[in-house]
């Protein structure tokens, strides 16, 4: 037999070492499967609620940059006031404006249950473009109490199209039952799935604020709307002239918006955080039990191949590899089903734990967008906690006595 | 086979006691000095649970004895750093009494593991393997997993992986006990070459084919070497 027992270079051992390493991915099926399962379970929320968390900032963004250059309410003694419809035709005359759209906003209890909901009322041709009808039809020009309604709000009341919505409201002028003429959902941003929609005389009905409206959405000519801004605000008052007291205008500017975006997202993402910090909690000892699965037999097989010649630093590459493989196919794995279940399965049934308010199957597209960070970042983790697990336990077969190894 | 220069060994007042479950300790190798030359041919023969298995485990550097100590070539092997028993060790070889291989890795595989740390690439190990399961008369099991064969087809796998890297010292644990007269006069063949070859060998046997081969035949009984 010629002699086989000389090294061939360093290179050419590690090679060898991780390619028995890779192999025993395959032998040690248990370990393999139990392994890959605790590392799906850690890094899948993770992926799941920062792909969540990471949609929701582009859409948020995405509805500012489409949105109004700016946003006009009006205070009276500090405190938001309606304002008069007078105050669209002040504001439209302003030099640089080139459009202005009232919204009536207004919050009311619905259904037997009193739900509580948000009632928009804008002029039919200027609903965002994203409200898309789905069942029915948008609400009419002229006919009062007509509602076009998110899905997820529809359905949390059991309302469909044709639908008269009982003890609505009420007010001076006695009970006014409206219809829902509309459902709207699939393809509409999160925010628009919980609200109705309806004619700003119904909303101001339903706000008993008639002839008032709640905001003003200006657009500027380009370069007009720090000139704008700084004319509104220089306003005595938006109310007919000479009335005390009077009502000042609030303007909110796109980039204010941003500002005030980056705030609340960084609040909401910290709460994304908190399923992930709950599966790490879950994960440790899982994975640490997990490498304690089939121990006795990877016990025997270390003292084994130290019997015939491996170092412990060989066994320790070995291990390495193998746990290093059994995180990289967790995380593939993970992402992968993220992937499906947001993309094909528009996160039924995890929309609801990190949307409020959203149904178990969501009637708006989950706004989601995969990133790198939290795949990798999950791959770190779950990498560090399975190598200290197996790295442990190999140390603890390879530097016993072979034969003490092998019984 | 090239001829090559064998190791010696040497057992100096060993002694491997083991804990049992009341608390006592039972002595399987109770003070055994025994020394073997470089390309000596000695047999241990003795009764079940006489200690040969503990002794041969002692002898080959993979169990630690409890007071003693063991010579590789002249060096004590509780004196030097683990990596460097693990080098020492390397020109050794061992066939384990029950043939212990890794499960689920192909038979060719299992008797060439020796060789990856080693940086040997597989193709060549194939190759290497296939011929040492050859002169074993197991080229038929190649590609099988050691789960599927006969207690003493294993056998004979574990001795085709101690062969494999020409080791200068080999031991083998009954290498016999579980053949049929051919297969067991192929086995005996087998290590009789490695020997004619330079390797020092110690066998642990009641086979009197073996023992007839032998140089030197000692006996154990309860822990201790009774006769030379
Ligand atoms: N790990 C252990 N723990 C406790 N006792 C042990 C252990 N290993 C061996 N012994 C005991 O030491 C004694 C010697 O065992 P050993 O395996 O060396 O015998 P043997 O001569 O090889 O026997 P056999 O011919 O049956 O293989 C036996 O009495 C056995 O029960
Ligand atoms: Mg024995």
């Amino acid at each position: 037999m010629r002699n086989v027992g000389a090294s061939r270079g360093a290179l050419r051992v590690v090679a060898a070492i991780a390619r028995s390493g890779a192999s025993a991915v395959s032998l040690h099926r248990l370990r393999t499967v139990s392994t890959v399962l605790c590392v799906v379970a850690i890094v899948l929320p993770y992926v799941v609620g920062s792909g969540i968390a990471a949609g929701l900032r582009a859409d948020m963004v995405a509805a500012v940059d489409a949105g109004p250059d700016l946003h006009v309410t009006t205070l009276r003694f500090g405190r938001p006031a309606p304002m008069p419809e007078s105050a669209i035709a002040v504001v439209a005359d302003l030099p640089g404006v080139t459009s202005v759209v009232p919204r009536v906003v207004a919050e009311t209890q619905l259904g037997t249950r009193g739900e509580s909901a948000v009632v928009v009322g804008v002029p039919r041709d200027s609903l965002p473009a994203h409200v898309s009808v789905m069942d029915g039809r948008l609400f009419a020009p002229n006919a009062p109490n007509e509602l076009v309604m998110g899905h997820d709000l529809a359905a949390r009341l059991g309302l469909k199209v044709g639908d008269a919505v009982p003890p609505f409201y009420r007010n001076e002028s006695g009970e006014r039952v409206s219809r829902v003429v509309g459902v709207f959902g699939a393809g509409a941003p999160l925010w628009a799935s919980q609200v109705i929609f309806t004619s700003i005389e119904t909303a101001q009905t339903i706000s008993a604020e008639e002839s008032a409206v709640t905001s003003l959405l200006v657009t500027c000519q380009p370069n007009y709307r720090d000139a704008v801004a700084e004319r509104l605000r220089a306003l005595p008052t938006l109310g007919p002239p000479g009335i005390r007291p009077a009502l000042r205008a609030r303007v909110t500017t796109r980039d204010d918006l941003y500002a005030l975006l980056a705030r609340r997202l960084l609040d909401r993402e910290t709460l994304f955080q908190l399923p992930f910090i709950l599966a790490f909690a879950i994960g440790i000892p899982l994975v640490l039990v997990t490498s304690g699965v089939g121990l006795a037999e990877r016990r025997r097989e270390a003292g084994l191949l130290r019997a015939v010649g491996w170092s412990v630093d060989a066994l320790l590459l070995r291990s390495l590899v193998e746990g290093a493989l059994l995180t990289l196919i967790g995380t593939s794995l993970s992402v992968l089903i993220a992937f499906v279940w947001l993309d094909l399965a528009n996160g039924a049934g995890i929309a609801p734990v990190l949307l409020p308010g959203a149904a178990r199957m969501p009637g708006f597209r989950v706004p989601w967008q995969m990133l790198p960070i939290p795949a990798l970042l999950g791959l770190a983790v779950t990498s560090v906690l399975v190598f200290a697990g197996s790295t442990w336990s190999t140390w603890r077969a390879a530097t016993a006595p072979p034969a003490e190894a092998m019984r | 086979m090239t001829a090559q220069t064998g190791l010696s060994v040497e057992a100096r007042e060993v002694r491997r006691e083991f804990a049992v479950r009341d608390g006592t300790a039972v002595a399987a190798v109770a003070g055994v000095s025994l020394s073997v030359a470089a390309g000596a041919f000695v047999a241990v023969r003795g009764r079940s649970g006489s200690g040969k298995t503990t002794l041969l485990a002692l002898l080959a550097g993979l169990d630690h004895p409890t007071s003693g100590s063991v010579l590789l070539d002249g060096v004590d092997l509780a004196r030097v750093s683990r990596a460097e028993r693990t080098r020492r060790l390397r020109p050794t070889g061992i066939v384990f009494q029950n043939g212990a291989a890794v499960p689920r890795l192909p038979v060719w595989e299992n008797v060439s593991i020796g060789l990856v740390p080693l940086g040997v690439p597989m193709a060549e190990r194939r190759q290497l393997a296939e011929a040492a399961l050859e002169t074993v008369a197991l080229q038929h099991v190649v590609a099988r997993r050691p789960e599927a064969l006969s207690a003493g087809e294993r056998q004979r796998a574990a001795l085709a992986r101690a062969l494999l890297h020409s080791p200068r010292l080999l031991f083998a644990d009954e290498p016999t006990s579980n053949l049929d007269p051919e297969s067991a006069e192929i086995v005996c063949d087998v290590l009789a070459g490695a020997h004619a070859s330079g390797a020092t060998l110690v066998v642990a046997s009641h086979d009197e084919r073996m023992l007839a081969r032998a140089a030197r035949v000692v006996e154990m009984r309860e822990g201790r070497l009774v006769s030379e």
